[in-house]
């Protein structure tokens, strides 16, 4: 295989981003019980900010928490699982915050 | 190299500077805990500290945070805390961001003494000039 080959190979990897990487995983709320009787459901939301060089600000982490609560509005978030990813392309990438948890509903005296 | 080309590459060193100008910010990391049912106040504070070409003297600028948000919640619990550690470069200046948002839940159970622990008393020493009965 030619030089000119692996710089093609190595240009069109970089465009259409080839490297992925996990920046950090938080984990927070598993030592809360779960009333018996109570209703459990996994909930999740992701974000993502588009970058061109440089990025202005971390909103999309906020977007993540708010979409997330938003999906457990008459209850409870716990064993809340925060992941913030990136995908790398050629002067741009992705920031991304995926955020998980378990929704408790219909439990007496929750807090 | 041709005047195209140096044209190019000034413009691309434009671009390059002016997005850098306004601010390159990056998330270095978050923590989260569980979020509780009653989320009618929200708090939230932020502490940064700037320093030329990130040369940072101290890391205590965050200290305060806690503090902060118990201000804004002297008759009830934090809980739901959702904090974020973010990094600024304006070209050569730096800041670092601590941020913190979480819900205030007042009620049964949840006084101010569950976020204003009592300071700590030492028992006395027998035999210490201090310690004793006086």
């Amino acid at each position: 295989m030619s030089a000119r080959w692996l710089v093609g190979l190595a240009a069109l990897a970089l465009l259409v981003g080839c490297t992925h990487s996990v920046h950090q995983s938080a984990v927070g709320g598993l030592d809360e019980a779960v009333p018996r009787g109570a209703n459990v459901r996994f909930i999740e939301a992701e974000t993502e900010q588009s970058v061109f060089l440089a990025s202005g600000n971390t909103d999309f982490a906020d977007r993540a928490m708010a979409d997330l609560t938003a999906q457990c509005a008459d209850g409870r978030v716990v064993g809340v699982e925060a992941r913030h990813s990136s995908s790398l392309g050629f002067l741009v990438y992705k920031n991304r915050m995926r955020v998980s948890g378990y929704c408790i509903e219909g439990a007496p005296a929750e807090r | 190299m041709s005047t195209h080309h140096l044209r190019l590459l000034h413009a691309f060193a434009f671009v390059v500077l002016s997005t850098l100008a306004g601010g390159c910010t990056s998330l270095q990391s978050v923590g989260v805990t569980s979020i509780p049912k009653e989320r009618g106040r929200p708090v939230e504070t932020s502490e940064n500290n700037v320093a030329f070409l990130g040369i940072h003297f101290d890391n205590a600028f965050a200290d305060e945070v806690p503090e902060k948000l118990r201000q804004q919640c002297p008759d009830g619990k934090i809980t739901g805390v959702f904090s974020k550690y973010e990094s600024t470069w304006y070209v050569l200046v730096q800041n670092r961001s601590v941020t913190v948002k979480a819900f205030c839940v007042t009620g049964e159970g949840t006084t101010a003494k569950a976020n204003t622990p009592a300071p700590a008393t030492a028992a006395p020493v027998e035999g210490s000039p201090q310690g004793g009965a006086l």
